[in-house]
C-alpha cells in the first residue's frame, strides 16, 4: 500500500533522526566528560611545572653551579625547614645559549640514556606541551634564564605522563566503548521510540483515510443515481413528466441527501479542525427541549407514535444553544425513524451527580449488539437500505457524538427493555 | 433487427450493489437491452446463486458490507471465467490494478454512465476477446 510505503518511509526517517540525535548527544556528552578528565590530570602535572619554573625565576631555586651543574636549594628555605623545594617529579634539563645540554651529571643515570632524545626548541618557550622522550611520554615547559653575568640559559622542564596517558587511555577505550554500545541501544529505542510516536499518526492516517473512501463512495452513489435516471429520461423522450414523476422525485431526493451530506461533511471537517466554535450561554436545558420537541410531537402524533416529555433537571446550564438544539433534533429524527406505531419516545432530564443527564429512549426497533458498539462512528451503518429510506447519511450520530464532547459530556446507546433504544447524555 | 438486442436474448446478467438504487439502476439499463438481469445485496448472496446457476455476465460493486466485491472476484475466478465488471467508488490506479490482478474484465468507477456501461456490458458479450480496460 502507498500510505504504508510513506509511513514506514517516515519510520526510518524518525528512526536516524533520533539516532543522529542520541548519537550526537553522547558524542558531546563523552567528548566533554573525556577533556575535563584530560585536562584535570594534565592540570596537576601542569600546576607542577609552573610552580617549578615559578620558584626558578624567584629565585627559590638558584645557585645553579655550572661548572658541576647542581641546583641547590637556597638557604633560607632550609633554615625555615621546608624540605620539599625542589619537586622529585620534574626533570631539570639546562641548556646553554647555544642550545647544548650542560646539566648532564645531575640529571642522574637513570635519564642518561634518554637525554639524547630530548628535543629542544627556541619556538615553544613559555608553554606547556606534550613530548615523547624514546616512547615515555612527558609534560613539558621551556624557559629562558639569564644570570648576573647577563648569560642566557635555557631550562626544560618535564614531568612524566605515562600514568596521566594511561588512564587517559583507558578512558577513551571506555568512552567510546560506552558510545558504541550506547549508538546500538539508541538504535533500539529510536526504532520503538518512531514507532510508538508513529502509532497515533498511523491511526488517525487510517481513520482518515477511511472517513475520506467512505464520504467518496457516499457522495459517489447519489451521484451514480442522479445521472443513470437523467440518462433513462433522455432514452425516453416521448414520454410525460407524469410518466417519469417516479424517477423524477428519486432524483430530487438524492439531490437532497447530497444536500444534507455535504453539509453533515461540513461539520465535521470543521469539528476536526477546530474550526467550529462552541458558544457557550446560560441556558435552561428543559424549556429549550421542550421548545425543540414541540414539532416532533405533532409530527409523531401524525405517524401514531408518542413522544412524551419528562423534563426535571430544572436548573440553567452553560451549553451552545445551537449545538444542543442540533443534538436533540439528531436524536428525535433517529427515534422517530426507528420506531414504528404505536412505539413511545420519552424525553426526560434530570441531575445525577451534579451533571445533567438527559435520556431519549424509544420502543422501536432497537439496535443490534454490534451496531451499539459502533453506532457513533462515522459512516457506520447497520443497514443501508432502511438508512436510505429514512434518509439519513450515517453521520447524525457522528455529529451528535462531537456535540457532547465539545461540551465535555458524555454519551451512550444502551438496549432499551423490553425493546428499542436508549441514548443517555451527560454534561457538566 | 439490432444486432445487439439479438445477443442479450437469454443472458443472465447477476448484479451485487448493497445500494438497492444503484442495483435498481442498473437493472434498468440492462433490462431494456432485454438482459435477464438478478440483483444481490451482497456479494455472498451472489455466490451462492452463481454456486446454483451461471450467469452469463457479473457485475459487482467493490464495497460491500460482508464479501467485498475484490473478495468475490477472486472466489469465482477460481471455477469460471465469466466475464466481470466492477462497480466502485474507489478511484486510485492501486484499486484499478487490484480489480485487474483479481481477473475483473472492465472496472467502472462511480459516479458512471448507464449507457456506457449497458454498451460496455453487450461489447462483451458479443467479442469476449477485447474486453479488459476500465473508464474513470
Amino acid at each position: 500500500m502507498i500510505e504504508h510505503k510513506i509511513i514506514e518511509k517516515q519510520l526510518f526517517k524518525n528512526m536516524v533522526f533520533n539516532l543522529l540525535a542520541f548519537t550526537l548527544i553522547f558524542a558531546i556528552f563523552g567528548t566533554i566528560i573525556f577533556n575535563q578528565i584530560r585536562i584535570s590530570l594534565y592540570n596537576n602535572t601542569d600546576e607542577e611545572l609552573l610552580n617549578t619554573k615559578q620558584k626558578v625565576l624567584n629565585g627559590q631555586i638558584k645557585e645553579f653551579n655550572y661548572d658541576d651543574i647542581k641546583i641547590k636549594i637556597v638557604e633560607e628555605f632550609k633554615l625555615q625547614g621546608i624540605k620539599e623545594l625542589i619537586n622529585p617529579r620534574v626533570i631539570y634539563i639546562l641548556r646553554n645559549e647555544k642550545g647544548n645540554i650542560i646539566n648532564e651529571d645531575s640529571i642522574g643515570r637513570f635519564f642518561e640514556d634518554y637525554i639524547g632524545y630530548v628535543n629542544f626548541n627556541e619556538n615553544s618557550l613559555d608553554t606547556i606541551f606534550n613530548t615523547k622522550i624514546n616512547g615515555y611520554n612527558y609534560r613539558e615547559t621551556d624557559f629562558k634564564i639569564i644570570d648576573e653575568y647577563n648569560k642566557t640559559y635555557y631550562l626544560q622542564l618535564l614531568i612524566n605522563t605515562d600514568s596521566e596517558e594511561h588512564i587517559i587511555k583507558n578512558i577513551f577505550k571506555i568512552l567510546w566503548l560506552s558510545i558504541a554500545i550506547t549508538v546500538i541501544l539508541s538504535i533500539i529505542a529510536s526504532y520503538i521510540l518512531s514507532k510508538k510516536t508513529l502509532k497515533p499518526i498511523i491511526q488517525s492516517w487510517n481513520k482518515q483515510l477511511e472517513f475520506v473512501q467512505n464520504a467518496s463512495h457516499e457522495l459517489r452513489t447519489p451521484l451514480t443515481i442522479i445521472q443513470a435516471k437523467q440518462e433513462l429520461l433522455l432514452l425516453d423522450p416521448n414520454a410525460t413528466i407524469l410518466d417519469k414523476s417516479e424517477d423524477i422525485a428519486l432524483t430530487l431526493n438524492e439531490v437532497k441527501r447530497l444536500t444534507k451530506l455535504t453539509k453533515d461533511l461540513m461539520i465535521l471537517a470543521r469539528a476536526d479542525s477546530n474550526e467550529q466554535q462552541i458558544k457557550k450561554e446560560v441556558t435552561n436545558i428543559d424549556e429549550l427541549i421542550k421548545e425543540i420537541s414541540k414539532p416532533y410531537i405533532e409530527y409523531a402524533s401524525m405517524q401514531e407514535k408518542e413522544i412524551n416529555l419528562n423534563l426535571k433537571y430544572n436548573k440553567n446550564i452553560n451549553v451552545d444553544r445551537n449545538r444542543i438544539y442540533q443534538l436533540m433534533i439528531i436524536l428525535l429524527d433517529n427515534a422517530i425513524k426507528y420506531t414504528e406505531k404505536n412505539d413511545k419516545i420519552d424525553v426526560v432530564t434530570y441531575l445525577k451527580d451534579g451533571k445533567c443527564v438527559i435520556e431519549v429512549k424509544d420502543t422501536g426497533i432497537g439496535i443490534s449488539d454490534i451496531a451499539i458498539k459502533h453506532i457513533f462512528e462515522r459512516f457506520y451503518r447497520e443497514d443501508k437500505s432502511r438508512t436510505r429510506k429514512s434518509g439519513g447519511t450515517g453521520l447524525g450520530l457522528s455529529i451528535a457524538d462531537w456535540i457532547v464532547s465539545s461540551h465535555n459530556g458524555t454519551i451512550k446507546a444502551t438496549h432499551n427493555t423490553p425493546k428499542g433504544t436508549i441514548f443517555t447524555i451527560k454534561i457538566k | 433487427m439490432d444486432k445487439n438486442i439479438i445477443n442479450s436474448i437469454n443472458k443472465k446478467i447477476y448484479i451485487a450493489d448493497d445500494e438497492p438504487e444503484i442495483r435498481n439502476v442498473v437493472k434498468s439499463f440492462l433490462d431494456r437491452d432485454g438482459f435477464i438481469t438478478e440483483g444481490f445485496d451482497s456479494g455472498d448472496t451472489l455466490l451462492s446463486e452463481f454456486k446454483k446457476s451461471l450467469p452469463d455476465l457479473v457485475i459487482l460493486d467493490v464495497m460491500m458490507p460482508g464479501t467485498s466485491g475484490f473478495a468475490v472476484c477472486k472466489e469465482i475466478r477460481k471455477t469460471s471465467d465469466v466475464p466481470i465488471i466492477m462497480l466502485t467508488a474507489r478511484d486510485s490506479d492501486l484499486d484499478y490494478a487490484t480489480a485487474m490482478s483479481l481477473g475483473s474484465n472492465y472496472y467502472f468507477t462511480k459516479p458512471f454512465s448507464g449507457l456506457e456501461l449497458s454498451g460496455k456490458v453487450k461489447d462483451i458479450l458479443n467479442n469476449k476477446e477485447s474486453l479488459n480496460g476500465y473508464s474513470r
